[in-house]
């Protein structure tokens, strides 16, 4: 299709040629049509080129439900063409009168990483290089100075006697820096509290990474990496579909599950019941049970960035 | 999972029993469910020699405390729930070894073990109706079902186990 | 319309003359230009995972080096100042140069932001009206305004001055000295606006901290005389520009007040870091002491430190400063000791620890070193044209009575800069 029209607007051009010289008519108008010719005709073919179509994308908030619609099949078979995999992108909405919350329960997490490659199958996070959303960082008891825990623990067995473990992934701040820092409204609070990103709005200038304090922004350096085997063909557009290099990513607490009715695939993961997740709007729902009634702390609080992250000890 | 397979628990009953021992319990009724049913999954299909009648039908049930032999030998021996004092009726019942046996002399069903476990850990009933110790599963916005205590507790050594915890973050390399 | 085509014509024409010293200069340059074209062409197509910047120190030496040119561009202001609203006429001969190297400067530091992102071809998304820039929050699109509108000031400028020269005609006030005075506060904004970047995030201790700005402004008034001062030692060696004896005294002047204060500010933050010794702390103690066995940068703030002290004691003492050849090693000190402050002692370390307390180190590969040169050198080539015209002009070599030089005119007259 590409080819033809591209032969077209040559085939114009050599018409326009003909016509012209066939004629007296100025040299210089002569050569304005049929620059003018070109130009449409390269811009015509050009439109259609998925690079073009890429690079002209609008920002998530200006697309029609035709543009959805026609980008979302772009996506799903340009997945499809690499991987073999049909997967479904789909754009589910905030819920009216829901605001998520999450809390962590320290007296019971081990520190067993279930949910961190829960997450990564969830999200399609890659392994090489490996992106991951949560950290389990294993700290000494008695003390909260992160420099003297460690990520990178690698034992047989957990819990260590003596440690305690602090799972951290994005806290959705109700005032997040990261938020603040974008020059291009490429994140952005969604009314549910999710702090999203329009993977193809970002420039991957990573100011937000800079601005979190909770690292909780992972970059593409490369083409992301996934094996086929590994694609969760349930992708949401400001969530777990697979990104393009040179963007910022994020944990959005699987919001294409959890707008449908579902918990985050960490939650789920969880084999001791330390992850507790729900509306915070509701006063009967576990997290706001946990606030109400748990000794809940936020981690740094002292930033101001007002977490719906919430630790606590039951 | 089936619904069929769930053990209905009216929580309204259980709020009712907790009331009379609970003196704060006005203060935090606003956040304790009241239409909610909470589900809590079924286990007795799940345990390798349930019913217990199977082979205790044959036998005379001897009520004295003592140590045991053959069979469930290892799980006297590695009995480690409560003090001295407890050994298997304790929570089993004499009358009908398929049973549970509450304090009250109440007998329960396998499918009701929480209710046995929370008569002793009171804190636990507490926060395992609010949803806060537990696991959930199911939809946060559905019904909520809730995995039985001994989903996760062995009873007889109900201490968590130790685990194996996934590999950590891959090391950062230079280029 | 066609007096203007021709007058750039002429200035093109200018800038590609010049004795085999230039051409060897200028080749020696694109040299590098075009190295660092093709080790950006391997981030390009790879993506950054070439560099060794990671998710833990997500910005690198692009961005410091980004950092330190604002502080060129902003350093042009010490020309402005004097000139403008002192008119002193030394100082009025040069202005237009140090105009056009914060032209350049500006230029550079916005390459060192377009190699540094991910997705250089979206920038379009930053443009008002067509993109969506996140004003007045972000305080990156705040530099992108205060950059451009930088850009656009020191532009205009000299290209009028130097346009109205060229036509032999009188510079109309209306028509500059506004925009002059803009420019001069305009300088303060952009490194200002750089410097509450960084200190505007509360999750980096290290920079979160209300002097930063200060700072950098003194220290841009400490490497831009310091550069200035070799740039027109070269300019007066290798071109008919005649630059007075003044103006170094006045840049020796200026660096008397601005290397003391750079460290008695340094000062300042040191004794705020380590005289609480609150864990917010660890960035401080990781870049000057090392930490938990991690030590990559400690060598180089101390280097930085020793550097900027032996510059001040050279800019203080009137035997050093007075003999030409240890002024210039000064000078050469205060750049690199001020860059490094800078760079490795300032934008890295604020990433180390990460806000987890994870401890990962980074210094710069070939492949980003040779991209930053080729971004040095694109700014040195540019300089170097651009002040050829601009010499030429003000000389009165390049104006509008001259003939257009014929083609056997240039094969003869081929001994300019």
């Amino acid at each position: 299709m590409k080819k033809d029209e591209a032969s077209c607007a040559g085939a114009r051009v050599e018409k326009l040629v003909e016509l012209r010289l066939s004629k007296d008519g100025s040299r210089r108008s002569f050569l304005k049509s049929a620059l003018a010719a070109a130009v449409t005709g390269t811009v015509a073919s050009g439109c259609d080129h998925p690079f073009v179509k890429d690079l002209l994308q609008k920002h998530y908030k200006e697309l029609s439900d035709e543009d959805k619609k026609e980008l979302f099949q772009r996506i799903e078979q340009r997945t499809h063409a690499w991987s073999g995999v049909r997967v479904k992108v789909s754009d589910p909405q905030p819920l009216d009168g829901v605001h998520w919350g999450y809390a962590l329960n320290l007296n019971h997490c081990n520190g067993n990483r279930r949910c961190v490659e829960a997450c990564a199958r969830e999200n399609n996070l890659p392994n090489d290089p490996e992106i991951r959303y949560i950290r389990v960082v294993e700290a000494d008891n008695g003390s909260q100075h992160l420099e003297h825990g460690t990520v990178n623990y690698d034992r047989e067995q957990v819990p260590e006697p003596g440690k305690y473990y602090l799972p951290v992934q994005c806290h959705q701040c109700r005032n997040p820096p990261c938020v603040k820092a974008c020059p291009t409204k490429a994140t952005w609070q969604e009314p549910d509290g999710i702090v999203v990103v329009d993977y193809d709005w970002c420039i991957g200038c990573r100011y937000c990474q800079a601005a979190c304090p909770y690292h909780a922004r992972r970059f593409n350096w490369t083409v992301p990496s996934i094996e086929p085997d590994r694609i969760n063909p349930d992708q949401g557009y400001l969530s777990n579909r697979i990104r393009p290099v040179g963007v910022i990513e994020k944990c959005t607490f699987c919001l294409h599950r959890v707008r449908r009715g579902r918990y985050p695939a960490c939650f789920e993961a969880c084999p001791t019941g330390a992850r507790k997740f729900g509306n915070l709007a509701d006063p009967s729902s576990e997290v706001r049970q946990i606030i109400a009634s748990k000794r809940v702390w936020i981690l740094k609080e002292d930033l101001g960035t007002d977490p719906r992250f919430f630790y606590f000890y039951a | 999972m089936s619904a069929g397979r769930l053990v209905l628990v009216a929580f309204v009953a259980a709020l009712a029993c907790e009331a009379t021992h609970a003196p704060d319990q006005a203060a935090e009724r606003p956040f304790a469910p009241t239409h909610e049913e909470i589900l809590v999954e079924p286990r007795s299909h799940l345990l390798p020699t349930y019913p217990c009648t199977s082979c205790h039908d044959e036998r005379e049930a001897q009520p004295t405390r003592r140590r045991l032999a053959d069979y469930h030998r290892t799980r006297y021996d590695d009995l480690k729930h409560g003090d001295d004092a407890f050994w298997c009726y304790q929570c089993h019942a004499l009358e009908d070894i398929d049973k549970l046996r509450m304090a009250s002399g109440q007998l329960i069903s396998f499918d009701e073990a929480w209710r046995l476990c929370t008569s002793c850990h009171g804190d636990k009933q507490r926060d395992f109706q609010r949803g806060i110790h537990g696991l959930t599963i199911g939809e946060w916005n559905g019904k909520k079902h809730r995995r039985s205590c001994t989903g996760c507790h062995d009873p007889h050594n109900p201490r968590f186990r130790s685990m194996t915890p996934e590999k950590p973050p891959a090391p950062v390399q230079s280029r | 319309m066609v007096r203007f085509a021709v007058y750039v014509l002429r200035m093109i024409a200018c800038a590609a003359r010049g004795s085999r010293q230039y051409y060897l200069w200028l080749g020696t340059l694109l040299v590098f230009v075009a190295m660092g074209g093709v080790s950006y062409a391997h981030h390009l197509s790879d993506g950054l995972i070439v560099t060794n910047m990671t998710d833990h120190v997500s910005w690198g030496i692009g961005i410091a080096n980004f950092v330190y040119f604002v502080g060129v561009a902003a350093g042009a202001a010490v020309l402005v100042v004097p000139a403008y609203a002192y008119h002193r006429e030394d100082v009025k001969e040069i202005v237009l140069l140090g105009e056009l190297l914060a032209v350049v400067a500006v230029l550079m530091c916005l390459l060192f932001i377009i190699t540094d992102i991910g997705q250089p071809l979206k920038l379009w998304h930053l443009m008002p009206g067509i993109g969506k820039i996140n004003l007045p929050s972000s305080l990156l699109a705040w530099d992108v305004v205060v950059f451009n509108g930088y850009l656009f000031l020191n532009l205009h400028i000299p290209g009028y001055l130097l346009y109205r020269r060229y036509l032999g005609e009188k510079p109309r006030p209306i028509a500059y000295l506004p925009f002059v005075f803009v420019s001069m506060i305009w300088a303060v904004t952009i490194h200002t606006v750089t410097a509450f970047l960084l200190a505007g995030l509360g999750s980096r201790h290290f920079w979160n901290t209300p002097i930063l700005a200060p700072r950098f402004l003194i220290s841009a008034g400490a490497s831009a005389p310091a550069l200035l001062i070799l740039l027109f030692t070269a300019i007066r060696r290798y071109t008919k520009l005649d630059v007075k004896d003044s103006v170094f005294e006045y840049f020796k002047y200026v660096l008397r007040i601005t290397m003391p204060i750079n460290l008695f500010l340094l000062g300042c933050e040191v004794f705020h870091e380590f005289y609480t010794g609150a864990l917010h702390s660890a960035s401080a103690y990781y870049l000057y002491f090392g930490l938990h066995g991690h030590s990559m940068l400690t060598s180089f703030i101390w280097t930085a430190i020793a550097f900027n002290v032996t510059a001040t004691a050279i800019f203080l003492l009137p035997k050093l400063r007075n003999n030409q050849k240890i002024l210039f090693a000064g000078c050469g000190l205060t750049i690199v000791g001020i860059w490094i402050e800078k760079g490795m002692g300032l934008i890295f370390p604020g990433f180390i620890p990460n806000p987890l307390g994870e401890i990962v180190e980074y210094t710069p590969n070939a492949g980003e070193i040779i991209v930053s040169l080729g971004i040095v050198a694109l700014g040195a080539f540019l300089f170097t044209i651009m002040a050829k015209v601009t010499i030429a002009i003000q000389t009165g070599e390049l104006r509008l009575e001259q003939p257009v030089p014929t083609l056997q005119d240039d094969s003869t007259e081929a001994a300019g800069g």
